[in-house]
């Protein structure tokens, strides 16, 4: 009785993580009005490394993550905002599923001692402000 | 002490699972592949300990009786018990309908050899006709004797300078008459 009871408690927790995953990484393309735009800006922290290369490292991250989500970074928006902030902007916009992969893949340990943490993730469609930011 | 490597065990299973599905959740896939190799390396050592201490458990425990090996008497007896073979051949069985299984093996054997020497002799006496038969009609689309196209010699022979010849025309045979120009 008490291993049926364990085992029917982990067919449940299988079973609802299952549906959670399926539910979040699902990858559907859905079109993003013209002349839209995805604004980042990523906090970055290094371990055991200069804070001097940190600007470069990051770089390096972002743009080894906008090829998975097929963003092209717009030129000359990348820019340092604070101590370790950083800010771009990315063409064309990137729709929910676009969203979540580039924020795991910014969050990932994708570059050895750099450590990211996405403060902003938005997409602006023309003819709408910022204002409704998730 | 070995209750808690138990329990530090398990806990670091549990939390490896579950770090796993919240990296993979938020797509965090070089962590959840760190992860991952944690939560195998963490599975594999848990199931090893698990095996040995059954085998331990085992191999510590004194023999019971029940555990003896049978002896060899102990397994005559548990031997399944030789079959008599034909039982309606025996005596007091005779006056019974079981008689009649082997009578109707033995009859159907008897009829196939019948049924057997039939289909030979039957066989034997056909074939020749048929094969008489079977080479009349292969006979009309036989190829002809003669060859159907003249061959080189013929052709030379039956050149220009005695293309005229009619005795060499009946010599060489219908085969060198159609190559006449």
């Amino acid at each position: 009785m008490k291993r049926a009871v364990v085992g029917l408690i982990a067919a449940v927790v299988a079973v609802v993580g299952v549906v959670l995953l399926r539910s979040e990484l699902m990858t559907v393309d859905v079109a993003q009005p013209e002349g839209s735009y995805t604004d980042v800006v990523v906090a970055a922290a290094t371990v055991r490394e200069d804070p001097s290369v940190r600007e470069e490292m990051t770089r390096g991250l972002v743009s080894a993550c906008r090829l998975l989500v097929n963003a092209d970074v717009v030129e000359d928006s990348f820019l340092q905002t604070g101590d370790g902030v950083f800010a771009f902007r990315l063409r064309p916009g990137l729709d929910e599923f676009d969203r979540r992969e580039l924020r795991g893949c910014l969050r990932d340990l994708r570059v050895q001692h750099l450590l990211l943490d996405v403060r902003e993730l938005t997409t602006v469609a023309p003819g709408e402000d910022a204002g409704g930011r998730p | 002490m070995k209750k808690l490597s138990w329990i530090v065990a398990t806990v670091a299973l549990i939390a490896c699972a579950g770090y796993l599905f919240v990296y993979i959740y938020r797509w965090e896939w070089h962590r959840a592949l760190l992860v991952g190799i944690l939560f195998l390396a963490t599975l594999v050592g848990l199931c090893t300990a698990l095996v040995l201490r059954r085998l331990t458990t085992a191999a510590a425990r004194p023999p019971a009786a029940g555990d003896r090996p049978p002896g060899a008497l102990e397994r005559l007896r548990a031997a399944p018990v030789e079959s008599k073979p034909f039982p309606w051949l025996r005596p007091e069985s005779l006056d019974r309908t079981h008689i009649f299984i082997p009578v109707l093996l033995g009859g159907g054997f008897v009829v196939s050899g019948i049924a057997w020497a039939i289909e030979r002799v039957a066989g034997s006496s056909a074939r020749s006709g048929v094969e008489e038969q079977l080479a009349a009609d292969l006979d009309g689309i036989a190829f002809p004797v003669t060859p159907l196209v003249p061959t080189d010699a013929e052709l030379l022979a039956g050149g220009d300078d005695f293309a005229d010849d009619a005795a060499l025309r009946v010599l060489l045979g219908p085969a060198a008459a159609g190559s006449h120009r």
